[in-house]
């Protein structure tokens, strides 16, 4: 009897095992997020200070370090710039710009030249300008200037997102997240507003400041 | 010696019967997600659902909310085909930012629910007219933005009504934009008479 109900798990662990061989190609193909949105939408803009990080991997797989203008949670649209390296690519670190509204979503404008380098930190800008236009740039490497309809801010993010957890994610941090509420300054992100986007395991976030975090994991 | 013979007999079919269930499910999930990568919604840099990220209440506690943060909520009193309201999804109940779902089955999907109204607070109207058959018009006194053709970038939603775009209404009243997405057998007849009928709620 023994031998029987050593048998009865064995196969069940072979089918459990062959279920998820079948399975898993479904999990591998969503994406992860790790990070902060604002809970609060001053109507000029979002920047943060990001490291540029490089981590090799193989597949049809991207990560992408970016900061986003939410402009409609039932519509899901948004304008977002930032750093990714993707097989699309050719695996190469590139800056890129993003817009998604109610003319649709192109997908990622990749900037060709320059290109960021890895190690280093660049602070990136989405900012709205007059009119219905907003500004995507990192001082000195880009600018792309967006007509978004609808044009104002309802939230704002600073993200890491991956399509596969065996991409690494250690190298991310971001600081000096700051939103413009006016014409003039920048102001860190508070603390009185909601903020942490609970990560998608197996990421993993630390968050020394509201306007600050390093984001770890997978690989 | 029989019996245990017969049971492990049972076993074996039924754990047949499971690797053939599980694994063609899985396959066929399989196959319908790499579909979806075809899919130009599956192209790029995606940040997460706002609303994913919050939480739902009842139609009378937004109202509540709202109202304690000094904003008056407007809700329609007209309602085409038998919808009704189901919940107010929200980030954080001190702000003015929602998304109301009426659904015909009692579902709280903002993604995929035949009507919702969102909320996003601003001064002045959200959109501006940039193709010829959009709309800028008024509602009761109140600045209107329509079209029929606004991009809704949820997977779900193309899933569900085959298509990716949905008749839209935005309505200012006071500093609130009420944002109307409707999926496409609604009629933009139906949508505006749905803006008309909206009444402060009580």
């Amino acid at each position: 009897m023994d031998n029987n109900v050593r048998n009865f798990w064995k196969a069940v662990t072979k089918i459990i095992l062959l279920s998820m061989t079948f399975i898993s190609p479904v999990i591998v193909f969503a994406n992860y997020h790790t990070g902060y949105y604002y809970g609060h939408a001053p109507p000029n803009g979002v920047s943060a200070y990001i490291r540029t990080w490089n981590y090799n991997f193989a597949g049809q797989h991207f990560y992408v370090n970016y900061i986003c203008v939410y402009l409609s949670a039932g519509f899901n649209w948004w304008f977002s710039t930032g750093f990714c390296k993707d097989y699309r690519q050719n695996y190469q670190l590139k800056y890129f710009v993003e817009k998604s509204d109610r003319n649709g979503a192109p997908g990622p404008e990749w900037i060709s030249s320059p290109t960021p380098v890895s190690g280093t930190y660049y602070t990136y800008f989405v900012e709205k300008m007059s009119g219905s236009n907003w500004k995507a740039y990192v001082i000195g490497k880009y600018s792309k200037t967006k007509s978004l309809n609808p044009y104002a801010a309802a939230d704002y993010g600073a993200l890491v997102e991956t399509t596969t957890s065996s991409i690494r994610i250690d190298g991310s941090h971001f600081n000096y997240i700051s939103a413009k509420p006016g014409t003039g300054d920048w102001y860190l992100w508070e603390d009185k507003y909601n903020v942490i986007t609970p990560p998608d395991s197996p990421y993993g976030l630390t968050t020394p400041h509201t306007y600050e975090f390093y984001a770890y994991g997978g690989g | 010696m029989t019996k245990l013979m017969g049971l492990r007999g049972y076993w074996w079919i039924i754990s047949a019967l499971l690797v053939i269930i599980i694994s063609s499910t899985g396959f066929l999930l399989y196959l319908s997600n790499d579909l979806e990568q075809e899919s130009p919604l599956s192209e790029g840099y995606t940040p997460p659902s706002l609303m994913d990220l919050g939480f739902a209440i009842s139609f009378d506690e937004a109202k509540t909310n709202l109202n304690k943060i000094g904003f008056n909520l407007y809700l329609p009193s007209n309602l085409p085909d038998n919808l009704t309201p189901t919940v107010a999804w929200t980030t954080s109940t001190q702000r003015a930012s929602y998304v109301f779902v009426f659904s015909k089955s009692g579902s709280r999907n903002l993604e995929t629910a035949e009507l919702i109204m969102e909320l996003i607070p601003s001064s002045s109207l959200i959109f501006y007219r940039e193709k010829e058959t959009d709309i800028l018009t008024e509602i009761n006194g109140w600045e209107v933005f329509m079209c029929e053709d606004a991009y809704v970038g949820f997977k779900e939603y193309a899933t569900k009504y085959g298509t990716q775009y949905a008749k839209l209404i935005c309505v200012r009243i006071g500093s609130l934009n009420y944002l109307f997405r409707a999926e496409p057998s609604i009629t933009m007849n139906e949508l505006i008479d749905v803006v008309k009928s909206m009444k402060l709620a009580s």
